[in-house]
C-alpha cells in the first residue's frame, strides 16, 4: 500500500510535469506564431516603424524590383463590438499616392455571426477598392468647397449636420441618438431614434412590434416623429413644455418622456448654432462626390452593426492618416 | 453461473500464506495435554472420567450436557493428572481435564489405512452408521464454529448438493491446504461419506484460485470414475469460506434468512471434517487430533499434527518463539480470530488446541485508534450480507437495537470485512455482532 | 447494552487492517488537488495560492478552536479540514478578497460541519455551503472573474466561458486548447480540466474514489445540455459545456465527496445532480448549475436512500418468517 502511494506520486508528479510542460509549450508556440507573423512583416523591406501611432498594428512600403514604392500595407485595429481582447483588425492597401484604396483584407475580428461579421462578405469588402481616404457613410461626406456655398449663418444657425447622443444607455440598455440637418439655416430634417447593445434601433423595434409602450397608444417611432415634426414647424424647442414626470402634452399623443429628446436637440442646436462639428450636407445617394482635392470614399455601413461600422470607418481612417502622414502628402 | 458473492475482500496479498505451505506436516506428541470440556461454542461438556483414572487413546471422557454438543475423547494414553475449572472468555466454568502420558508410545498419529491410498467401497456402510459412528466420535465442524457434524446430517430437508468447503479463505492459515496435499485419498473418501450419509446426488469441493496445485490432484482422482464430485475453483477472496458466501458464489442461490442452508437443500462441510470422518468411519479413530497452523511472527513456521489439548505454549515453543516483542497472538485466522495474548512471553501462553483450532497466529501488534466515520461506505460496500454497517454501528453506540434490527443487524456473519476496510479504524464487526447478540436475545426472551 | 468505543476493543477481531486511513485518504485528496492549485498559479498568480492557504489555514484554525472550546475529540490531524479549505479557495475566482474566502471556511466548518457532528456527519457539502453563502450574502466578492496571466492581454475582467455560451456571445477568442489547459476565466481551480484529470487519475489509482459517480456525473450534464440546446435539439455544444465551467472539478472533488453523497447510491444521486446542472445551465438564471446540482443532491441522499433499498443476503428469499 505504502509502495503503491508512494508509485502514485511519483507518476503524479511525471504526469504533472508534462502537463506543464506543454501548457508552456503551447504558450510559447501562440507566442512565436504571433511573433513570427511580427517578424516576417518588419523583416519585409520596407517595414515602417509604427511605434507611437495607436491602432496602427504594423505597416510596410511594398516596393517594386528598381525600389519605387508602388503601394502601401497599414495592418490597423479599432474595438469593435467584442471585447477589446479581439478587435476588428483590417489589412488597409494603399496606391503610391498614400490616399486611394487598393484593397482590404480582414485580419482577425470578433464580431457577433449574421451582424458585425456580416463584413467578411466580398461584395462588403469590394467597395473599398479604388475610394480614396478618409471615407465616410454613405450621405455622412463633406461637401466639397466647391459643391457648397459658404455656410449660411441666416437664423443663427450654420448650415450642416448635427447630432447628439447620450452618453450613457439607459437602464433598458438604449443610447438615443438625435440628428439635425441645417439648410439655409433652417432645421430641415430632424431624426431621433435610439439604439441598443445590439444596434437595433428602437424606431425599427417599435415598428415591428418587439418594443411597446401601450397597447393602443401610437408606438414609439410615430411618437419620436411626432416629436421631430414638433421641431420642423416651430425651427425650436420653445413650448415643448415638460411636467414634473418629463412628459409634454403639448404633443398630442405623445407619451413618451422626452426629458432625453430635449437634451439632445438642445446641444445638437448649440452645436449648430456655432456650426462646430458640423458634417457637411452630402447629396443624397449619388454616392461619390467631388471633394476639396479630388474624390471622396463613401461606403456602406455593415447593416445592422453601427458600432462595427464605426470601428471600420475608425481604423481605415486611422490607417489612411497614419499613411498619409508618413508619405508627407 | 456466478462464481461471486456479494463484497468482500482481498485482505492479504497472499504472501503470508507462503510461509507456513512450504513444509510438510510436523507431527508432535506432548507428554501433557489440557483438554477443555468447551471445544467449540455452545457445546458444553461435562467430564466422564475423575482424577486418577488411566484412559487410552480414544477412550471418552466428556459427554455433552444440553443437544447441540458433541463427545470429547482423549487424545493421548496416560492418566488424568487434574480436572480444573476454568473460565473462559465468555465467563462460563468449563472443566479442562489434564491427561499425562505414561509412555511415549502413543504418539499422535493419523490411523493407517487403505482409505489413504485409494478409494473404498462403501456400499457396506448405511447412512444409520456412518451418523452413529460420526456422533459417538465427536466429529464437529474443524474450520468455524465447531457445529456437531452430526446434527447437520439429522436434518429432514432432502438434502441435493454437499459443499466442501477447501477455499480456506482466512490469511495466514495453510493447514486444510496441507492437510489436503497429504492425505488427499482420506480426504476423497469423507466426501464420498458426506455424499453417502446425507443422500445427496454430489459433492462440490470447492477451492480458491491460490491452491489450484491441490485441486487439479483431486480432479485427476475423481475424474472419470463416475464419482458425484465436482471440483469448483473460485476466485480468491474473503469470506468465500462462509456458508453463505459459499453457496451464492457456487449454486447462485442465497440461503434464506434465518435458515439453515439444508432448507435449500445444500450442506456445507469443510474439508478438514471430511478427513475427519473418514479416519473416524474407516479408520475408527475418534477426533482427537488435527492439523494446526503455526505461522507469523514465530521463528519457523509450519503445520503440525498435534492431538487435542495441546498447550499452545508448547507449539509456540516448537516454532522457536516470537521473532517481535509486540507480539499479538491469535487462536485462528487473522480476520476472525480471538486474540489470546498481547505483548508478553510465550511461556505465560494459556490454553490448549481444541478442535476449532486452525491455527495459531503471531502478529506484531500495532496501535489502534476508533476515529469518527466519515461515511466513505467501504464497509457497505464489502459487506457480504448486504449491510451497512456504519449504520447499525451508529445505532449500535446509541444503544437503538430496534434500528439494528430493522438494518438487518441480524445477518451479520461476524466476518469481520468491515472493520479491516474501515479507514477509520472503527470496530464496526464487533458492534455488529454484539448488536445481533441482543437482538438475539431479546426475542429469546419474548418468546418465553 | 453497553458497548466499548475506543482503545478498550484492542483485542477484537479482525486482527489486521487495511493500511489506508482517514488521514491518508484525505492526504491523498489534497495531492490530487496540487496540479490544478499549480496550475491555478500559473494562471491566475500567487494571489490564488494565498487564497488557497488563507482557506486551508482558516478551516483548520476553526475546527481546532471548535473542538478545543467544545472538548471534543481533535480530529483536526485528520486533513479532511484541509481538503474542505482548498475546495473552497478552489471555488472562487482569483479577485475574491480574502475576507469572503475566510468567512466562507468558516460558515463551512463551524455550521456546516461542527453543527451537524464533525467529519462524515454533514449532510452537505461544506465547501460548496461556503461558496453558497457567499453568492447568496456577497454575490459581488465572488463574480470578479478575469482572464488569465497568459491570454490574448492582461488581466481584465471577463465573463467566464459558460456566462458567454450562455447569453450567446461570442467566446471564439478562447480556443478549445485554451479551454483544456485551463487558459480560460473561472474558478481558481476550476478551469484546468488537463490538471484536474491528472488529480483525479491519482485518485482511482488510489482507490480513494471510483469513476462511477463522477462519470455518471459528467455524462448525464454533457447528454442533457447537448440534447436540449439553446440552439436546438441535439445541437448542444459538448465540449465547451465539458470544459468551460466547473463541471469537472465538481464531478471529480465534490461528487465524491463521502459524506454528503451516501456511497451506494451516488450513482443515482450524481445523475440528479447531473440533471438539476445542466438545467440551471439551460433555463436557469445563472450561467454555471455544477454547485447547486450537488447541493441539491446531497440534500435528497437520504431518501435516495430509503427509496433504493439494499439487498440483504437471503432477505428477499426468505421463506419462513424469520
Amino acid at each position: 500500500m505504502k509502495d503503491s502511494r508512494l508509485k502514485g506520486i511519483i507518476a503524479l508528479v511525471v504526469v504533472t510535469i508534462l502537463a506543464f510542460g506543454v501548457i508552456y509549450g503551447s504558450k510559447i508556440l501562440v507566442k512565436d506564431e504571433t511573433g513570427n507573423n511580427n517578424q516576417t512583416q518588419e523583416d519585409l523591406p520596407g517595414a515602417i516603424d509604427v511605434t507611437g501611432a495607436e491602432g496602427i498594428v504594423s505597416a510596410r512600403e511594398i516596393t517594386d524590383d528598381s525600389g519605387t514604392v508602388t503601394a502601401y500595407s497599414v495592418v490597423a485595429k479599432a474595438k469593435g463590438f467584442a471585447p477589446p481582447t479581439n478587435p476588428v483588425t483590417w489589412e488597409v492597401i494603399f496606391e503610391n499616392d498614400a490616399k486611394t484604396i487598393k484593397e482590404v483584407k480582414i485580419v482577425s475580428h470578433g464580431e457577433t455571426p449574421g451582424y458585425g461579421a456580416a463584413m467578411e462578405e466580398s461584395s462588403y469588402l469590394d467597395q473599398f477598392k479604388g475610394i480614396p481616404a478618409p471615407i465616410y457613410l454613405k450621405g455622412k461626406a463633406p461637401v466639397s468647397d466647391a459643391a457648397t456655398d459658404t455656410p449660411n449663418v441666416s437664423g443663427g444657425l450654420q448650415d450642416g449636420i448635427y447630432s447628439a447622443r447620450t452618453e450613457e444607455a439607459d437602464s433598458s440598455g438604449f443610447i438615443y441618438l438625435l440628428t439635425i440637418k441645417v439648410e439655409n439655416g433652417n432645421i430641415t430634417s430632424v431624426v431621433f431614434d435610439a439604439m441598443n447593445r445590439e444596434g437595433e434601433y428602437k424606431s425599427y423595434l417599435s415598428t415591428v412590434g418587439e418594443y411597446t409602450m401601450t397597447e393602443d397608444g401610437l408606438t414609439w417611432k410615430e411618437q419620436a416623429d411626432a416629436l421631430a415634426n414638433y421641431i420642423l414647424e416651430n425651427q425650436s424647442i420653445e413650448g415643448l413644455t415638460v411636467d414634473e414626470n418629463g412628459k409634454t402634452d403639448v404633443v398630442s399623443g405623445v407619451s413618451i418622456s422626452i426629458d432625453d429628446f430635449l437634451e439632445l436637440t438642445e446641444k445638437a442646436l448649440v452645436k449648430a448654432a456655432s456650426g462646430e462639428g458640423a458634417e457637411a450636407i452630402g447629396t443624397g445617394d449619388t454616392g461619390v462626390v467631388a471633394a476639396g482635392n479630388g474624390e471622396v470614399g463613401e461606403i456602406d455601413g455593415v447593416s445592422g452593426a453601427t458600432v462595427t461600422t464605426d470601428a471600420i470607418l475608425q481604423l481605415v481612417n486611422n490607417a489612411y492618416e497614419f499613411i498619409s502622414a508618413y508619405a508627407g502628402k | 453461473m456466478r462464481h461471486y458473492f456479494h463484497g468482500g475482500i482481498h485482505p492479504a496479498d497472499g504472501t503470508d500464506k507462503l510461509l507456513s505451505n512450504q513444509k510438510p506436516i510436523r507431527i508432535y506428541t506432548p507428554t501433557i495435554v489440557e483438554i477443555s470440556m468447551k471445544q467449540s461454542l455452545g457445546s458444553i461438556c461435562e467430564a466422564v472420567v475423575k482424577v486418577g483414572d488411566k484412559v487410552s487413546r480414544g477412550d471418552l471422557i466428556g459427554k455433552p450436557i444440553k443437544f447441540g454438543g458433541a463427545n470429547i475423547h482423549a487424545s493421548i494414553s496416560g492418566t488424568i493428572i487434574e480436572i480444573r475449572k476454568d473460565s473462559d472468555l465468555s465467563d462460563i466454568d468449563v472443566e479442562i481435564i489434564v491427561i499425562e502420558s505414561d509412555n511415549n508410545n502413543t504418539e499422535a498419529k493419523y490411523p493407517i489405512g487403505d482409505y489413504e491410498k485409494k478409494l473404498i467401497d462403501l456400499s457396506e456402510y448405511t447412512k444409520e452408521m456412518i451418523i452413529t459412528k460420526m456422533s459417538y466420535g465427536g466429529l464437529t465442524g474443524l474450520g468455524g464454529a465447531g457445529f456437531p457434524t452430526h446434527i447437520k446430517y439429522e436434518t429432514k430437508e432432502r438434502i441435493k448438493c454437499i459443499l466442501i468447503n477447501a477455499a480456506e479463505c482466512e490469511p495466514y492459515l495453510t493447514c486444510d491446504h496441507m492437510l489436503m496435499i497429504e492425505h488427499r485419498y482420506a480426504i476423497i473418501n469423507g466426501v464420498l461419506l458426506f455424499v453417502k450419509v446425507s443422500g445427496a446426488e454430489k459433492a462440490i469441493i470447492c477451492f480458491e484460485d491460490n491452491k489450484q496445485d491441490v485441486a487439479k490432484d483431486l480432479e485427476r482422482i475423481v475424474s472419470d470414475k463416475g464419482l458425484p464430485i465436482e471440483i469448483k475453483i473460485l476466485p480468491t477472496r474473503y469470506p468465500q469460506g462462509g456458508e453463505r458466501q459459499l453457496v451464492e458464489a457456487v449454486l447462485g442461490m442465497e440461503v434464506p434468512a434465518g435458515n439453515l442452508p439444508a432448507s435449500i437443500g445444500v450442506i456445507i462441510n469443510n474439508v478438514g471434517t471430511a478427513k475427519a470422518l473418514a479416519d473416524i468411519v474407516l479408520g475408527d479413530e475418534p477426533l482427537i487430533t488435527r492439523v494446526v497452523t503455526v505461522t507469523g511472527k514465530v521463528k519457523d513456521p509450519c503445520n503440525y499434527l498435534v492431538p487435542i489439548g495441546t498447550r499452545y505454549n508448547e507449539l509456540i515453543g516448537l516454532s522457536g518463539g516470537y521473532t517481535t516483542d509486540k507480539s499479538r497472538v491469535i487462536s485462528g485466522g487473522p480476520m476472525t480470530g480471538t486474540c489470546l495474548q498481547l505483548a508478553g512471553s510465550y511461556d505465560e501462553l494459556t490454553g490448549s488446541i481444541s478442535k476449532i483450532t486452525s491455527g495459531l497466529l503471531v502478529l506484531e501488534d500495532a496501535p489502534k485508534d476508533e476515529s469518527p466515520c466519515i461515511r466513505c461506505g467501504e464497509c457497505e460496500r464489502v459487506c457480504p450480507a448486504g449491510l451497512a454497517p456504519f449504520k447499525i454501528d451508529f445505532a449500535a453506540i446509541e444503544g437503538d437495537i430496534k434500528l439494528c434490527d430493522m438494518l438487518y443487524a441480524t445477518e451479520c456473519i461476524s466476518c469481520g470485512s468491515c472493520s479491516y476496510v474501515c479507514p477509520a479504524k472503527r470496530e464496526l464487526a464487533y458492534r455488529v455482532t454484539k448488536a445481533k447478540t441482543e437482538i438475539f436475545r431479546r426475542r429469546w426472551e419474548s418468546e418465553d | 447494552m453497553k458497548l466499548k468505543v475506543g482503545n478498550d476493543l484492542h483485542e477484537v477481531s479482525p486482527h489486521i487492517e487495511i493500511n489506508r486511513s482517514t488521514k491518508v485518504i484525505m492526504q491523498d485528496v489534497v495531492i490530487a488537488m496540487i496540479p490544478a492549485l499549480l496550475g491555478a498559479i500559473y494562471f491566475f498568480g500567487f494571489n490564488s495560492l494565498i487564497l488557497v492557504l488563507a482557506a486551508v489555514t482558516t478551516c483548520v484554525l476553526s475546527e481546532y478552536f471548535w473542538q478545543k472550546i467544545r472538548k471534543e475529540q481533535l480530529t483536526v490531524s485528520d486533513w479532511s479540514t484541509v481538503v474542505t479549505g482548498m475546495l473552497i479557495a478552489f471555488n472562487v475566482p482569483s479577485t475574491t478578497p480574502i475576507w469572503a474566502v475566510m468567512v466562507a471556511s468558516i460558515f463551512a466548518i463551524i455550521v456546516v460541519k461542527q453543527f451537524f457532528g464533525g467529519i462524515g456527519s454533514n449532510f452537505a457539502n461544506p465547501a460548496l455551503m461556503g461558496r453558497a453563502l457567499l453568492i447568496f450574502l456577497w454575490p459581488a466578492s465572488i463574480s470578479g472573474y478575469v482572464t488569465t496571466y497568459h491570454s490574448a492581454t492582461d488581466a481584465i475582467s471577463s465573463a467566464t466561458v459558460l456566462g458567454l455560451y450562455k447569453t450567446g456571445s461570442d467566446f471564439s477568442r478562447f480556443s478549445k486548447w485554451d479551454m483544456i489547459i485551463g487558459n480560460i476565466p473561472g474558478c481558481i481551480g476550476e478551469t484546468s480540466a488537463l490538471l484536474l484529470l491528472i488529480g483525479f487519475a491519482y485518485l482511482c489509482y488510489r482507490r480513494v474514489v471510483n469513476i462511477g459517480a463522477t462519470s455518471a456525473y459528467i455524462l448525464t450534464v454533457l447528454l442533457v445540455t447537448y440534447v436540449f440546446a439553446r440552439d436546438g435539439l441535439f445541437r448542444g455544444d459538448i465540449l465547451t459545456n465539458l470544459l468551460s465551467g466547473g463541471l469537472i472539478l465538481g464531478a471529480c472533488f465534490m461528487m465524491t465527496d463521502y459524506a454528503s453523497v451516501a456511497p451506494r447510491v451516488k450513482v443515482t444521486l450524481a445523475i440528479i445532480a447531473g440533471l438539476i446542472t445542466a438545467g440551471i445551465r439551460l433555463w436557469g438564471m445563472l450561467p454555471e448549475g455544477v454547485s447547486y446540482g450537488i447541493l441539491v443532491a446531497n440534500c435528497l441522499s437520504g431518501i435516495i436512500e430509503i427509496i433504493i433499498r439494499p439487498h440483504i443476503y437471503g432477505v428477499k428469499v426468505r421463506k419462513h418468517k424469520g
